[in-house]
C-alpha cells in the first residue's frame, strides 16, 4: 500500500490521560475510497482513534494527516476548521442538537459554519433525510424521535458538510435491536457510493459485509489489520483469536 | 376588616404615589435584569475561553459581588463613589454634585449583583450540558464564538432558566433595598405615604401584596417562557 | 514562562487570585504610607466598635458579631419552621397540602425587606399570653422577619431533596410492607438530607448577607453602627470604613458559601 497516495495517515501516534497511555504507536492508512473498520474489546482505544483524526483530541506524539491538513502540528481551534469541513463525523450518542429540527440540524452547520446559501442548503439537507428515509420527520425535534432516527438524522447533519471522509463511532452501540438495521443500511449505502469511512463498530457481521479491511485494537495498539475474509477467517494474532472466539 | 384602616387609599395623591413607585421598580428592575443578563452571558463565554487569568478575575468579580449584601453595595456606590472624585459640576448652578445619581447606583450594584449570580448560572448551565454535544459542535467546524452563541448559549439557557428565573425574582425583590438610598420605588412612597398617615401596618401589607403580585406574575412569565422554550420531545427538567 | 508552564490550569488560576490579593495588600500598604495611613489608624480605632458594638471589644451589644448571632438564630427557627412547611406541602391531604403551598410561595415571592418591615409593625412590642409578657425587643423581631423568607426557601429545599429520591425507592419501599410514615422516616428522609445539606448551608450564607437589612429595625448591627460612625468621621475615611465592612462580610460567607458548593458537586456526582 502506498501511503503518500493515502487520504488518511497515521504513524506512531501516542495519547495518554493523564498517566494511563490509551494509544501506544498507532499507525494506519486510509485509502480515498475506502471503508475501514476498528474492532476490539472495550478501552484499546478505537474511539480514541477517530478523535485525534478530526482533531478534537490534541496527540502527544506522532503524525497524523489528512488530505494536505498535519493535523498533529495544528495548535489551536482556528487551524482545525478546514480540516473538520473534510471530516465528519458520526456520534454514539447522536449529539444532535436539541433546540433545533432535524431538517434545521442539518442545516446548521453549511450554514453558520460554511457559508453556503440557505436555499440550497435546505435542498440538499431535504435530499439527505430523503436518503436515510426520514423525509417526513424534517420538522420533528430530536427529543421527538427514536434513537435510530435521531442517528440517522446525525448522519445527514454529517453527509450535509459535503465531507471526505466520515467517522462513525460505535453508533448503533446505543440504539435498540431493531433500529440498528436502519442505520446500517444507511451506512452500508454511503460505502457503496465509495465514500471514504472509519467505523469503529461492535457489529461483526456488519464490519465483514460492508468494509474493505479491517484493523483490530488491543491495548492501544493495532495488532492486526486484514481485509475482512483474510482477519474474520484466519487471524494470525492469538489476541485476535481471542477476541473474536469472545464475540463471536 | 381585622380593624385596619385603608380610607387613605382613596386619596389620589397616594394612589399617585404607589403609581409612580411602581413605575420606577418596574424600570429599576428591568434595566438591571436586562445588564445583570448582559453580564452573565459575557461572563459564562469568559469563562469558556479557559484563559486562567480572565477565569480568575471573573472568579473574583462573582465571589465579592455575591457575598456582600446588595444593600452595602448600593450604600457603598451612593455614598463614597462621589467622595472618591465622581462628582460633576452643575453647569445651573455652579455646585460639585454627584455624578452618580440615586438611581443611577442602585442599577449599577443591582446589575453587578446580579450579573455575578447570571455568570454562576450560566456557567453551571453549560457545565451540565453534555459534553458530546460539544464535541459534536467542534466536528462540525464550528470556531468558538460561533459555537458559544449557536449552539453553547440556546442549549445551555434553556437548562439554566429555572435558575435564572430565580435569579430575576431575587433581583426584582431587591429592587426594594434601593429605598434605603432614597431611589423613589415603591418602597420608598411606601415609608412617603407611611410617614404622612401613620397607617405602617396597612401600608406594609398592601406593599407587600403587590410586591408579591408582581414578583408571581414574574415568575409565572418565566414559567411560561420555559414550557414555550423546552426541548421538544423531552420532559421537564430535561 | 517556565514555571508557568509547569504550573496546572487550577494552579495558574490560584496564582493570579493570589498575586491579585498581594496586590491589595501592596496597595494598601503604599496608601497607608502615602498618607492613608490617619485613614487606616482611624478604622483600627473603630474595628472593635465595629466588630463587637463596644468601643473596648467587650461585652458584645452588637456589630458584625450581633449579625452573626442574628444569623444563627434566624437560621435555627427557620430551619423548624421550613422543616414543617415543607413536609406540609408534601403532603397528600389537600387541606394542608394548599395553605401550606400557597404560604411558602407568597412568603418567597416577597421581598426580605419589605417582609422584616411588616414583621416590625406587625408584632406587637409585647405579648400577653395566659398572663405572661413575652417582650418583642427589635431584635427577636428581626430574628422572626428573616426567619420567615429563609424558612420559605428552606422548605423548597425539601420538597427538592424529597422529590429527587428516585421513585422506584417508594414502590420498594411499599412492597416491603412499609407505612407511608415509615417510608418517610427510614428511607426518604435519610438519602434526601444528604442532599439538603449543600442548599442549606448555601441558604445560610444568603440569610447571613441579609442580616445587613436588620439595620432598619434600628438593632446596633454593623450597618447601624458604620451609619452612626460616618456621622462623625470625615468624609474621606467613609470609603476605607465601607471596604471594611465588605471584607468582613466576604471573609464570614465566602467560606460557607464555598463549603456548600463542593458539597453540591459531591452529591451530585452520587447521584449519577
Amino acid at each position: 500500500m502506498n501511503r503518500i497516495d493515502a487520504l488518511i495517515e497515521l504513524d506512531n501516534v501516542r495519547k495518554s490521560f493523564g498517566d494511563v497511555p490509551v494509544l501506544k504507536g498507532i499507525s494506519m492508512f486510509v485509502q480515498k475510497g475506502e471503508a475501514v473498520c476498528i474492532i476490539g474489546p472495550s478501552g484499546s482505544g478505537k474511539s480514541t482513534i477517530l478523535r485525534c483524526i478530526n482533531g478534537l483530541i490534541p496527540v502527544d506524539k506522532g503524525f497524523v494527516r489528512v488530505g494536505a491538513h498535519r493535523v498533529h502540528e495544528m495548535k489551536s481551534e482556528r487551524q482545525m476548521r478546514a480540516l473538520r469541513h473534510q471530516v465528519a463525523m458520526v456520534f454514539q450518542q447522536y449529539n444532535l442538537f436539541p433546540h433545533r429540527t432535524a431538517l434545521e440540524n442539518i442545516m446548521m452547520a453549511p450554514i453558520q459554519v460554511l457559508g453556503h446559501d440557505r436555499a440550497e442548503v435546505e435542498e440538499r439537507a431535504r435530499k439527505l433525510l430523503k436518503k436515510v428515509r426520514l423525509s417526513e420527520k424534517a420538522d420533528s425535534y430530536p427529543g421527538q424521535l427514536s434513537g435510530g432516527q435521531q442517528q440517522r438524522v446525525a448522519i445527514a447533519r454529517a453527509l450535509a458538510m459535503q465531507p471526505d471522509v466520515i467517522l462513525f463511532d460505535e453508533v448503533t452501540a446505543a440504539l435498540d435491536p431493531e433500529t440498528v438495521k436502519d442505520v446500517l443500511f444507511a451506512i452500508r449505502e454511503l460505502v457503496e457510493e465509495g465514500l471514504t469511512c472509519i467505523l469503529v463498530t461492535h457489529e461483526m457481521k456488519f464490519a465483514r459485509d460492508v468494509s474493505q479491511r479491517v484493523c483490530f485494537t488491543d491495548h492501544g495498539l493495532i495488532v492486526e489489520s486484514a481485509p475482512p475474509a483474510e482477519l474474520f477467517d484466519n487471524p494470525r494474532d492469538p489476541r485476535t483469536r481471542e477476541f473474536l472466539g469472545q464475540v463471536l | 376588616m381585622f380593624g385596619l384602616d385603608y380610607s387613605w387609599l382613596a386619596d389620589p395623591a397616594y394612589q399617585q404615589w404607589l403609581l409612580t413607585g411602581v413605575i420606577n421598580t418596574l424600570k429599576l428592575a428591568t434595566l438591571s435584569s436586562s445588564v445583570a443578563i448582559l453580564i452573565g452571558m459575557l461572563g459564562a463565554f469568559g469563562l469558556t475561553l479557559r484563559i486562567f487569568w480572565l477565569d480568575a478575575l471573573i472568579e473574583l468579580f462573582v465571589e465579592v459581588f455575591r457575598n456582600t449584601p446588595p444593600l452595602l453595595q448600593m450604600l457603598f456606590a451612593y455614598f463614597t463613589l462621589s467622595s472618591l472624585g465622581l462628582r460633576v459640576t452643575d453647569p445651573s448652578t455652579g455646585l460639585s454634585v454627584p455624578l452618580l445619581s440615586a438611581f443611577a447606583c442602585a442599577a449599577i450594584s443591582l446589575s453587578l449583583f446580579g450579573g455575578a449570580l447570571a455568570i454562576e448560572a450560566f456557567r453551571s448551565g453549560i457545565e451540565t450540558m453534555p459534553r458530546s454535544i460539544i464535541d459534536a459542535a467542534r466536528s462540525l467546524g464550528y470556531g468558538r464564538w460561533a459555537r458559544f452563541w449557536r449552539i453553547e448559549a440556546p442549549i445551555a439557557t434553556r437548562i439554566c432558566l429555572p435558575a435564572l428565573t430565580n435569579i430575576l425574582t431575587n433581583l426584582f425583590k431587591t429592587t426594594s433595598q434601593a429605598s434605603v438610598i432614597t431611589v423613589p420605588e415603591l418602597m420608598y412612597y411606601a415609608g412617603q405615604i407611611y410617614n404622612d398617615t401613620f397607617r405602617t401596618l396597612e401600608v406594609m401589607i398592601l406593599v407587600l401584596l403587590i410586591y408579591v403580585v408582581l414578583v408571581s406574575i414574574l415568575t409565572f412569565a418565566m414559567a411560561r417562557l420555559e414550557a414555550f422554550m423546552a426541548f421538544p420531545g423531552y420532559g421537564r427538567g430535561h | 514562562m517556565i514555571a508557568g508552564s509547569m504550573l496546572s490550569y487550577e494552579g495558574k488560576k490560584r496564582a493570579v487570585l493570589l498575586l491579585i490579593a498581594l496586590g491589595v495588600v501592596i496597595w494598601i500598604a503604599v496608601d497607608a504610607a502615602a498618607g492613608g495611613s490617619a485613614h487606616w489608624s482611624r478604622v483600627l480605632v473603630r474595628l472593635p466598635l465595629l466588630l463587637t458594638g463596644s468601643a473596648s471589644g467587650w461585652p458584645i451589644t452588637g456589630g458584625f458579631v450581633l449579625n452573626i448571632i442574628l444569623s444563627i438564630a434566624s437560621m435555627a427557627l427557620a430551619t423548624v419552621l421550613g422543616t414543617i412547611m415543607g413536609l406540609a406541602t408534601l403532603a397528600r391531604f389537600g387541606p394542608i397540602r394548599v395553605p401550606s403551598f400557597l404560604l411558602m410561595n407568597f412568603l418567597r415571592n416577597s421581598p426580605w425587606l419589605v417582609l422584616l418591615f411588616a414583621t416590625l409593625y406587625f408584632l406587637p412590642f409585647e405579648m400577653h399570653v395566659f398572663g405572661m409578657t413575652i417582650p418583642f425587643p427589635p431584635f427577636v423581631k428581626a430574628v422572626i422577619g428573616l426567619a420567615l423568607p429563609t424558612a420559605a426557601n428552606f422548605s423548597e429545599v425539601i420538597r427538592g431533596a424529597v422529590q429527587s429520591i428516585h421513585s422506584g425507592q417508594w414502590e420498594a419501599a411499599r412492597s416491603l410492607g412499609y407505612s407511608t410514615g415509615q417510608i418517610y422516616r427510614h428511607v426518604i428522609m435519610p438519602q434526601a438530607l444528604r442532599r439538603m445539606i449543600p442548599g442549606w448551608t448555601n441558604l445560610y450564607a444568603l440569610l447571613m448577607i441579609a442580616t445587613a437589612l436588620a439595620t432598619v429595625t434600628g438593632i446596633q448591627d454593623v450597618l447601624t453602627i458604620l451609619n452612626t460612625l460616618l456621622a462623625v468621621e470625615n468624609e474621606r475615611v467613609i470609603v476605607y470604613f465601607y471596604l471594611t465592612v465588605l471584607f468582613l462580610f466576604i471573609a464570614y460567607c465566602y467560606p460557607i458559601a464555598a463549603i456548600a458548593r463542593r458539597r453540591e458537586r459531591a452529591v451530585k456526582g452520587e447521584s449519577l
